[in-house]
């Protein structure tokens, strides 16, 4: 029921925005082939995308599929190639390197002042 | 493992702790105590407050802040220019200064301590921790590793912990938590191409088993036994948040009898991760250097108290509690004592939640009619249910998380019929919300969607923004009509598919009278008696639930209010308190009310229950309480509006709708003080919306068994609230979460700040901070008992964590004499002092 209202709905509006525009715009040029390319390359991945995403839902839970749905979360590491060119992980300057205990006397700093020991006067 | 397919979880997971040697046991022992030093986190449906130095109360306020400076570089004060600004403008005087030294046997005197504040330079703030392999490898390669390893583990972990956000989850979260992970880091390429050499071949030659793999990693790290807690500590606070999320894993297994082992599998993955770092760069360098590092390791495990700088700090602090409590106790000695007269029947007693918000409330309710009373006690009201709403399957915790939950009670349509058609109606408009959602979102219909529909949503889009309209619908009202919101009630009535609904009648007149009893409530009732929860209202809010009432897990206390009044307005009840020495009036009806604590609205939820003949009394009761509304909103309008509109009311209703508010209210900011004693006692005193306040008369408590539960229940729950919001102030870093307009909501658990790191635990720094001083100030909790100091004694003695609380500097306790003035304090060790008069 909510799908035909939708349904008719894109079609109403598509057809209805065709009606009111078609006058104004210019034909479709034949494309060229890098163009066809390009257009085939946007709808097959499109196509993929709306297969796996109706597949993992049905698709039982198996090492392959699993395997695949990591490397599929990862973005296929794109990202990571993009980190490893832009360099991403190099910190810049020192102030962003880890402070460490290195010896005691780092943090044993002597305070600006010296907190005096109150004699403690046996009985 | 093909074959296990089809069993249930609980057997597909196997127990880490059986067949261990007994090499394994032990390193299990050390395992699980640096695990508790780890607080638990709850998620943020209902996202309770959590003290996160809940491992370390049996340890001084002092020397915890020395180790958590060493192993997370954690602090536990504020800088010291903070402290030099509250001198300079006399909130923290030289006398303040000198009792602290005075206590600590240090013969420094005050005003040589304070001049040589002036020379302090910001570096002092400046903390150095104990090294991981990968803080000495970002040192040696100058890649930054440590922010790595978080980010890798943590999109790991917000996958495995998914609780319903995301569509397709990748992780395996049938499988151990170990296992899991394993499995998927030996699948990532993700190190390797960022230039870990056969990484994921390390990660498959681990063992399978959790503990075996820690062994095995903790032998390749070389980590000294002497220095093995430091460390493993260590790691863990590198990734707290995580870590605290699997502790309330643990947490609500060991509630409800289970075993713990989530978080010492989730180490087991960070201490796997360091052993693979150092092994996959196997860098000379880096090995002579890891090697200095762990033999440092003893040697911070030897000297605690090494950081003298923090020693200083921590002297300042205690200063700055010491000032706060000279002036709350000087409020109470300035105090004129009010004649306790009772000679005709109050009009209404409004028992609301001790919170602090409760508190101006209270004060402009008793301005506005000084016929009311006002009682303070915890916002469940003793009775700790499990509540189901119309048309869910499972229910909600609402009582405080340290309970398990009691009865299950669910929402109803008093009318049969109504009912049905409420039931049909919600479920109906949740189908079809779904079905609209993912069709909205599916990959296909998503583009056929925007074209025709887009520009539909543009007048919401518009009315959202300006406020003219709530963003999302009310969760409490989502697909229900007005009237049914109206009708909705609870419903008592047990039922025999199922034992643990409802509550049948002998315990309704037990949870009754011990509700009664506990709070100090049982003769001279009112001809009304408000039972008010409270909860809040706001939009576009990851933390809404934090808001909400603590004492009901993190929800409104509106179930709580309704079961209370139900049962104390049934006759049948009456009659059985009736022989428990409990008489309440017939003409006493109990009205189970909300206070919004966003708007300071209250509203009367079971309005059916009022008989015809009290209407007009009922009506006068509202126009004490739209009154009392009024003049809290303009008291708190204060504090969060810095120019006052001219339309006060409507700018404070607005920001309970604005999902661009970052501070709707400020929920418990500012909270330092709890006093437990009689009305009387505090009533006329203005507390700012600071101090919890819960009734309590020691005369009528036998054998001091309502004490025993005050002093063990919300007096511990009001420190863990004081001290998540102390330690999202002095660290907002670790213990806060950062800058609330980058938050991510994750998981459906929690938020990143950012898109990527850590889970990020308790508060936002606009929770605490108004952009230009804190409105949260870092004091410990002033607790404030009118009662016998020998039975607080015996008290302390008994319980062994409360004591520890006390003891070690975690909360003050005071005591309260006869005559209403704060007497005497508690010195540790069960001894007293009195405190000076001023």
């Amino acid at each position: 029921m909510l799908s035909l209202i939708v349904t008719v709905a894109f079609f109403t509006l598509e057809s209805g925005m065709h009606h009111l525009l078609s006058l104004q715009l210019p034909d479709l040029s034949k494309p060229r082939l890098l163009e066809t390319i390009l257009m085939g390359g946007i709808l097959f991945t499109f196509g993929a995308a709306v297969f796996i995403q109706i597949m993992a839902a049905v698709v039982s839970a198996s090492p392959f599929s699993r395997a695949w749905a990591i490397h599929l979360r990862n973005g296929l590491y794109v990202n990571s190639v993009f980190d490893r060119i832009v360099r991403s992980l190099y910190s810049h300057g020192n102030e962003q390197k880890p402070q460490v205990i290195e010896n005691l006397d780092q943090i044993k700093r002597e305070p600006s002042i010296e907190l005096k020991q109150r004699e403690v006067v046996k009985l | 493992m093909h074959h296990m397919k089809g069993t249930n979880i609980a057997n597909k997971q196997v127990d880490i702790f059986e067949n261990l040697n007994t090499h394994q046991e032990q390193l299990v022992a050390t395992l699980r105590k640096v695990c508790k030093k780890i607080a638990p986190v709850w998620p943020l449906e209902n996202f309770v407050a959590v003290n996160p130095y809940l491992g370390f109360s049996n340890k001084k306020f002092g020397s915890v802040a020395q180790e958590l400076a060493a192993t997370g570089g954690i602090q536990m004060t504020l800088p010291t220019s903070f402290y030099v600004q509250k001198i300079n403008e006399g909130r923290i005087t030289a006398n303040d200064i000198a009792a602290v030294l005075k206590k600590r046997s240090s013969s420094t005197n005050a005003q040589e301590f304070i001049e040589s504040l002036g020379n302090v330079q910001n570096h002092d703030d400046k903390t150095s921790t104990i090294a991981t392999v990968a803080d000495i490898a970002t040192q040696v390669t100058n890649k930054d590793w440590g922010r790595f390893i978080v980010g890798r583990i943590s999109t790991w972990a917000a996958s495995y912990f998914d609780n319903g956000q995301a569509i397709w989850a990748a992780a395996d979260q049938e499988s151990g938590l170990f296992e899991a992970w394993k499995a998927e880091a030996s699948l990532d390429h993700t190190p390797e191409m960022s230039g870990l050499k056969g990484f994921r071949k390390l990660i498959k030659a681990l063992p399978d088993h959790p503990v075996a793999a820690t062994q095995v990693a903790l032998e390749k790290l070389g980590i000294p036994q002497d220095g093995m807690s430091l460390y493993l500590h260590r790691i863990l606070l590198r990734l707290g948040g995580w870590s605290a999320y699997a502790a309330r894993l643990d947490w609500d297994n060991e509630l409800y009898g289970g075993k713990d082992g989530k978080l010492i599998e989730f180490l087991a993955v960070l201490a796997c991760w360091e052993a693979c770092l150092l092994e996959s760069l196997n860098k000379p360098e880096l090995a002579t250097k890891w090697k200095g590092a762990t033999a440092m390791l003893s040697q911070v495990n030897v000297e605690k108290d090494l950081n003298k700088q923090l020693v200083k700090k921590l002297i300042l602090q205690e200063a700055f509690d010491a000032a706060a409590q000279r002036n709350l106790i000087g409020r109470f000695h300035s105090k004129k004592t009010v004649k306790h007269s009772k000679a005709e029947q109050a009009k209404a007693q409004a028992i609301f939640c001790i919170d602090v918000r409760s508190e101006v409330y209270r004060r402009n309710l008793e301005l506005a009619d000084a016929k009311i009373e006002t009682l303070g006690f915890a916002g469940f009201f003793a009775f700790a249910i499990k509540y189901v709403p119309l048309g869910h399957e499972s229910g909600e915790a609402n009582c405080p998380v340290l309970l398990q939950t009691g009865r299950t009670i669910r929402e109803e349509m008093p009318d049969q019929h109504e009912h049905q058609s409420a039931l049909n109606h919600r479920i109906l408009h949740r189908q079809v919300q779904q079905v609209w959602t993912s069709f909205k979102s599916g990959a296909v219909t998503c583009f056929g969607f925007v074209s025709p529909m887009g520009l539909f949503y543009l007048p919401k889009l518009f009315s959202d923004a300006f406020g003219w309209t709530r963003p999302v619908p009310n969760p409490n009202t989502v697909g229900m009509k007005d009237n049914f919101s109206e009708n909705k009630s609870i419903s008592l009535a047990t039922d025999t598919n199922d034992p643990t609904v409802g509550i049948p009648l002998d315990q309704q007149i037990q949870m009754g009278q011990n509700a009664l009893k506990a709070m100090s409530l049982d003769s001279e009732f009112g001809k009304f008696v408000m039972i008010v929860g409270h909860g809040s209202t706001m939009v576009n809010n990851p933390h809404a639930t934090g808001y909400d009432c603590g004492a009901c897990g993190g929800h409104t206390g509106e179930a709580n209010a309704r079961v209370a009044a139900a049962v104390l307005n049934n006759p049948e009840v009456r009659k059985g308190l009736l022989t428990a020495n409990l008489p309440i009036p017939a003409n006493t009806v109990f009205l189970a009310c909300l206070h919004d604590t966003t708007t300071d609205e209250v509203s009367i939820l079971n309005q059916r229950d009022v008989p015809a003949e009290k209407m007009e009394e009922l009506r006068d009761l509202k126009k004490s309480l739209a009154m009392a509304s009024h003049a809290a909103r303009t008291e708190r309008s204060v504090r969060l509006i810095s120019e006052v509109p001219s339309q006060l009311d409507k700018a404070m209703f607005a920001r309970s709708k604005d999902w661009a508010q970052v501070r709707p209210e400020w929920g418990l900011a500012g909270c330092s003080a709890f006093v437990v004693a009689p009305r009387e006692r505090t009533k006329g005193i203005d507390f700012d919306g600071k101090s919890f306040l819960h009734s309590y008369e020691w005369q009528k408590d036998q054998e001091f068994l309502v004490l025993e539960l005050i002093m063990t229940a919300p007096m511990v729950v009001t420190s863990w609230i004081n001290l998540q919001y102390y330690g999202s102030t002095v660290d907002n870093k670790n213990f806060g979460s950062g800058n609330k307009t980058l938050h991510n909501v994750t998981a459906g658990v929690g938020v990143l700040e950012g898109y990527s790191g850590d889970l990020r635990v308790g508060l936002p720094i606009q929770s605490i901070h108004d952009g230009e001083q804190y409105q949260h100030e870092p004091l410990r909790l002033s607790v404030i008992i009118e009662a016998p100091i020998e039975a607080m004694n015996r008290i302390l003695e008994k319980h062994e964590g409360v004591k520890d609380l006390c003891d070690n500097g975690w909360i003050y306790l005071m005591a309260m004499d006869e005559t209403g003035k704060v007497s005497y304090r508690y010195a540790g060790n069960l001894k007293w002092e009195e405190v000076d008069r001023f």
